[in-house]
């Protein structure tokens, strides 16, 4: 049976374009189950219906879900155009500079707010920024990862301020790196 | 002037630093024990000549070339270009694992092959003629004592190289991933592990693999060694036979070690391939995406934003359709234009049902309306011979409540109305009921209204109205 307190709280994330994971972090950053998405899964037919019923398509994949449009083509958002520059340019710099990509998965060290800041100053960045929309090149790097990845669940923060790939994060690059593959 | 063999090889071995130079050298050309003078000269000078004064030169004029050309340690080929004598290379090597050279999967089925043929020939020789059986004897051992030895420098040869990339490797990957090492040193890790792998870990590892089969009359080492056994159990020699099952076990009890080199650069090697696989897959995208943005840098294009259409986008299409749907209020207006007459009558007809409820309630202090006659007909039905309670607090509320179960739609107007039935019923029958009211000031609504009033009471008995 379904939880109404945790379908509440589900409805605004799906609602406000946020993605759930399956897990979570603690302040520490070590990872833990999280009770929404096996609140979903517990009741996946339920909440099939209940978004269905609602003209959208609850998409589920094996460690993340979201909602989309029901009616929805193959349309890129404007949103997902976002997350994938900002992963791009953030991953890029990583790998280009010599650092592991790893490190973007890692709780204990990921993105500083010193490295953002040296990925902003890049020109690449600043030009990239520019094409994407205007509200966007007027944002910092920082801003822009706090609006398109940190609240939409695809980063998460550690205590100390440094930012690293949920499991949706981690599900971006690894299409990536199978997509090359193949 | 000659000197004392002891003399000068003790030399060499104290000052072996200066003679590592030419063995790097030796490894790094494919074998050859030729090297150009300067090599040594640049060594020597750095080495041996800057550690002594000038009052001790004895060290020093043992060890220069035309010395060592003199001793036999060097021979001169050709013009500036030496030869060094392979007995000081194994020398040296043996004083520096780390400098032994790996054997080649050439070398390995060279050594294949003298087996393999000892093998037949001992299998084929005549037991009468002694002499040929001392022959092979003599050559097998000679083999055998000699395969043991390389193969056990050669395991320790990979194991300093597999312990050398495991220091780099470790290095790199020691606590911190933030640490940067540029992609190009990454690459040549890599290559350097692929290379000791092919080239001398896996030749190893089948060259003393007990169980390796081979094509046809081809003999690995264990069939050879088996069959010598075989051979020498067949025909009565415990010795021999005891001997070569020994040697058999100290070679290939180095299988396992070179299976632990071999998982261990194995590791590294997939560790070191997925980040070039990452590497690349980013670049690669990166560089599409950055192409399309150096389209939109001309002048009619100056002003443009990235499409969301562009083919990078949708391979790289993880969330398709994630978006705040809470601020999108179009969500009926979206529809598809093909389908728009049905939707649109469709969105119609649920409009229509829908009433609109205020969130709060907007209470009118105010005399609510009376019941139109129809309703009025229908609230003296409904109390037509009702049974009003002996006792009451507050009849207004007690009839409140029991019109919020009897209609769906009551008001304030249906209770006023009702209200005034109950006293026209009191009146009629007086004496047995009373009513009075309350000094209490209350309150009712119906969402709509605001009733203050005072609350009728009932009481039974003698009480006055």
């Amino acid at each position: 049976m379904f939880d109404t307190h945790k379908s509440k709280i589900i409805f605004d994330e799906l609602m406000n374009g946020r993605v759930i994971n399956k897990r979570d972090y603690n302040q520490d950053g070590s990872p833990q189950d999280n009770p929404l998405f096996d609140e979903i899964i517990s009741n996946e037919d339920s909440y099939r219906t209940q978004y269905l019923m609602n003209g959208y398509q609850l998409v589920m994949e094996v460690d993340h879900c979201f909602i989309r449009d029901n009616q929805a083509d193959t349309e890129i958002t404007d949103l997902e155009k976002r997350i994938s520059v900002l992963f791009l340019i953030i991953s890029r710099y990583i790998t280009k500079n010599g650092y592991r990509f790893e490190m973007l998965k890692d709780p204990n060290h990921g993105l500083t707010e010193d490295l953002i800041q040296e990925i902003d100053e890049e020109e690449t960045t600043k030009e990239l920024k520019l094409k994407i929309a205007t509200d966007f090149s007027k944002q910092n790097l920082k801003t822009a990862i706090d609006k398109n990845l940190y609240e939409r669940n695809l980063m998460a923060r550690s205590k100390v301020g440094r930012y690293f790939l949920t499991d949706s994060g981690v599900a971006f690059f690894d299409n990536l790196f199978n997509h090359d593959t193949n | 002037m000659k000197l004392s063999k002891d003399l000068i090889l003790s030399s060499i071995i104290e000052h072996k630093s200066a003679f590592m130079p030419i063995i790097d050298y030796i490894n790094s050309n494919e074998g050859t024990h030729e090297f150009h003078a300067e090599l040594y000269i640049d060594s020597f000078r750095d080495n041996v000549e800057t550690k002594y004064s000038t009052d001790d030169q004895k060290v020093v004029k043992r060890l220069t070339l035309n010395s060592l050309v003199e001793h036999g340690i060097f021979t001169k080929a050709r013009d500036g270009i030496f030869e060094i004598s392979s007995f000081i290379v194994e020398m040296l090597r043996y004083l520096d694992t780390s400098r032994i050279k790996e054997l080649s999967g050439h070398q390995f089925e060279t050594i294949r092959e003298n087996f393999e043929r000892s093998c037949y020939q001992l299998e084929e020789c005549s037991l009468e003629r002694g002499q040929d059986l001392a022959d092979i004897r003599e050559q097998l051992n000679g083999l055998v004592a000699d395969t043991r030895n390389k193969v056990q420098q050669n395991v320790a040869a990979l194991k300093a190289n597999a312990d050398r990339i495991a220091e780099e490797f470790e290095q790199r990957n020691s606590g911190t991933p933030n640490s940067q090492v540029a992609h190009g040193s990454k690459l040549e890790l890599l290559f350097r592990v692929r290379d000791l792998i092919d080239r001398y870990v896996a030749p190893c590892l089948q060259f003393i693999n007990p169980n390796l089969d081979m094509r046809g009359r081809r003999l690995s080492l264990a069939d050879s060694f088996n069959r010598i056994r075989e051979y020498y159990e067949k025909h009565n020699f415990p010795n021999y036979e005891l001997s070569i099952l020994f040697n058999k076990r100290s070679i290939f009890s180095y299988y396992e070690d070179i299976s632990v080199i071999m998982d261990q650069l194995e590791r590294y090697y997939k560790a070191l391939d997925q980040e070039r696989v990452q590497y690349s897959a980013i670049e690669k995208a990166f560089n599409e995406l950055f192409d399309e943005v150096v389209e939109l840098r001309h002048d009619s294009e100056k002003n443009k934003f990235l499409s969301n259409d562009l083919p990078i986008f949708h391979k790289l299409s993880v969330y398709l359709g994630l978006h705040t749907h809470k601020s999108s209020m179009s969500k009926r207006l979206s529809w598809h234009s093909q389908r728009i007459g049905y939707q649109f009558n469709e969105w119609l007809r649920s409009v229509d049902h829908i009433k609109p409820k205020p969130s709060k309630p907007i209470l009118i202090e105010d005399a609510p309306p009376n019941p139109d006659k129809e309703r009025a007909r229908e609230l003296n039905l409904l109390t037509l011979g009702y049974d009003w309670p002996d006792q009451c607090n507050d009849l207004q509320l007690y009839i409140q409540n029991w019109l919020k179960n009897e209609l769906t739609d009551y008001s304030l107007g249906d209770v006023l109305h009702t209200l005034q039935i109950a006293r026209d019923d009191f009146k009629q029958a007086a004496g047995l009921k009373h009513l009075s009211f309350s000094t209490e000031k209350k309150s009712m609504s119906d969402g709509v209204y605001l009733l203050n009033y005072l609350p009728v009471q009932i009481t039974k008995g003698q009480e006055h109205v």
